[in-house]
């Protein structure tokens, strides 16, 4: 019986993650309880952040086969393996490979989301298109890095990379399971641990792009609008984006329905369920699904280091270009525009609003720019679903 | 616009950005027209939904004028004038308010020897926002 026993235990000793754990795992998990307490003690971006270390944690786990990333790095994915020798996290990954779980996401925050600061004044589209130049730019970052031979990216994966400058999370995510799916869990730290950083990242650049005058500049009330302006223009942007640009139409087409279920004031129900339960529900397993596609042999590359540090070029040039159209926009109107709300064309709501408003109140505290701000911001998550659309159609 | 994206997707299989120049650049220009003309079809549409439905543009509150300085050194005694600025200016009869400025002023002027004349109470406009509207934007902008 003793040996028995004894058999049992260096059975259990062998097959045990402590014996059979590698040192880039160990790195992994080191990684990923940095983020935890990133996401814990320093509140970045938490109720995503969190469940994404954490799924990061699970997926390096030796032994746990929680995630099995060979099943969806082939062109066509066996559907029927992943359900039937699949783990957890393969499963609950089949919605970001479906790409179930963004538009999803976009639902809820259609639902949370007042567009009525940019109905009122429409000329905030044009500083929400201007933002995403930090796509582009970055873009063109990721294959010059390619040329140089300091990274192998594909033009897939800059595609991907260059869509963390939208500084938003689901579409980023969105676009990477399409495109470079091999990239999605280090493209997705990268963007919401620099929508964390939105402030410290865009303050400075606010700051050298723009003179104290131009901070100072009080904006004109806005108009109010009318309910049935609030309903025709969800349907207005579907129809009119889905027409141009199809494959933009699952983000902006949900984003729309979320704001149209608010705006109409008919379905409360499903407005609650929709920015709250299903939001939840969805967040948690897709933050935990991203996580799990950072595995050791993913994650631990130059690729990821060139990614970290092309993202953060992607948000400084999105907030650059922003904050310098609306300068454009300044003059032309004869100083009627605060150049800091420009910066809230990159998406990130509404922390990137918030920036504007507090950049601004540093140069004049009865200056209040958030409901300006909160135009461009929101145009800033239209014109990203634009950008995404017209990169799936190029490389999808 | 579809039919050009999908010309620009046949180039783009199956090489890799050092050889592909040409597309890299045009995807940069396709996709910065595409996201401008989207919006900027979005902003003449929603311009055409204002005007349409006659929706009019709230008039620019005029600005607040700064209220008139208080001159200083003159001989009627502050309750006295203060009761018939009231008259004069308070449209809402807010009698209490104007006597509690008035006796404030006086007990301000007695302290430096001084004798002061109430010649104007203005009320100043009132507030764009309420206090809830300024609780929520203090909210929206406390983490920083």
């Amino acid at each position: 019986m003793l040996e028995t026993f004894w058999e049992t235990i260096q059975d259990l000793a062998k097959d045990s993650a402590f014996a059979n754990i590698t040192l880039q795992q160990g790195i992994m998990l080191l990684l990923s309880f940095f983020l935890m307490y990133l996401a814990i003690v320093k509140k970045f971006e938490p109720l995503l952040l969190l469940p994404i270390a954490f799924g990061m944690a699970l997926t390096n786990i030796p032994g746990a086969e929680l995630y099995h990333p060979e099943f969806f790095l082939t062109g066509d994915v066996d559907y029927g393996q992943v359900l039937h020798d699949g783990g957890l996290l393969d499963i609950l990954y089949l919605g970001v490979k479906l790409q179930i779980f963004p538009p999803l996401i976009f639902l809820g925050i259609g639902t949370m989301t007042d567009f009525g600061p940019l109905i009122a004044n429409p000329r905030s589209f044009l500083l929400g298109a201007a933002a995403q130049a930090g796509i582009f730019i970055t873009f063109l970052g990721a294959c010059a890095l390619s040329m140089t031979g300091l990274t192998n990216f594909t033009m897939e994966e800059a595609a991907s990379i260059g869509i963390i400058g939208g500084a938003d999370g689901p579409t980023a995510i969105f676009v990477t399971t399409q495109l470079a799916p091999q990239r999605l869990g280090s493209i997705a730290v990268a963007a919401y641990s620099y929508m964390a950083l939105v402030p410290f990242i865009q303050r400075p650049i606010m700051l050298a792009l723009t003179t104290k005058k131009e901070r100072a500049i009080r904006m004109e009330q806005l108009r109010t609008v009318s309910k049935r302006e609030k309903i025709i223009f969800p349907i207005a942007v579907t129809i009119l984006v889905s027409f141009i640009v199809p494959d933009a139409t699952s983000l902006v087409g949900m984003l729309m329905l979320g704001n149209l279920f608010r705006e109409s004031g008919v379905v409360d129900r499903l407005v609650k369920t929709a920015q709250n339960e299903l939001m939840n529900i969805i967040t948690i397993m897709l933050g935990v699904t991203v996580g799990a596609t950072a595995t050791a042999a993913n994650f631990l590359s130059i690729e990821t280091l060139a990614i970290i540090l092309l993202g953060l070029i992607a948000f400084s040039c999105g907030t650059a270009a922003g904050v310098l159209f609306a300068k454009l926009m300044n003059k032309l109107s004869g100083g009627k525009i605060n150049p800091l709300i420009g910066s809230a064309g990159v998406s990130a709501v509404p922390m990137a609003a918030r920036v504007s408003q507090k950049v601004g109140a540093e140069t004049d505290p009865s200056n209040f720019l958030l409901m300006h701000a909160m135009g461009p911001n929101v145009a800033g998550v239209i014109g990203s679903a634009v950008a995404a659309g017209v990169l799936l159609s190029i490389f999808g | 616009m579809v039919n050009a994206l999908r010309l620009l997707t046949a180039e783009a299989e199956g090489y890799i950005p050092s050889e592909n120049i040409n597309l890299m650049w045009s995807t940069v220009v396709t996709g910065l027209v595409v996201v401008f003309l989207i919006l900027i079809l979005l902003v003449i549409i929603l311009w055409g939904l204002g005007k349409v439905m006659n929706i009019k543009i709230k008039p620019k509150k005029s600005d607040i004028k700064p209220a008139e300085p208080v001159p200083a050194g003159t001989a009627a005694a502050a309750p006295a004038a203060a009761a018939e600025t009231i008259e004069e200016y308070d449209e809402e009869d807010d009698g209490e308010i104007i006597a509690v400025i008035a006796a404030a002023i006086s007990a301000y002027g007695e302290a430096e020897g001084k004798q002061y004349r109430i010649a104007s109470v203005k009320k100043k406009e009132k507030a764009l926002r309420s206090n809830w509207a300024n609780a929520g934007i203090a909210e929206n902008t406390r983490p920083f």
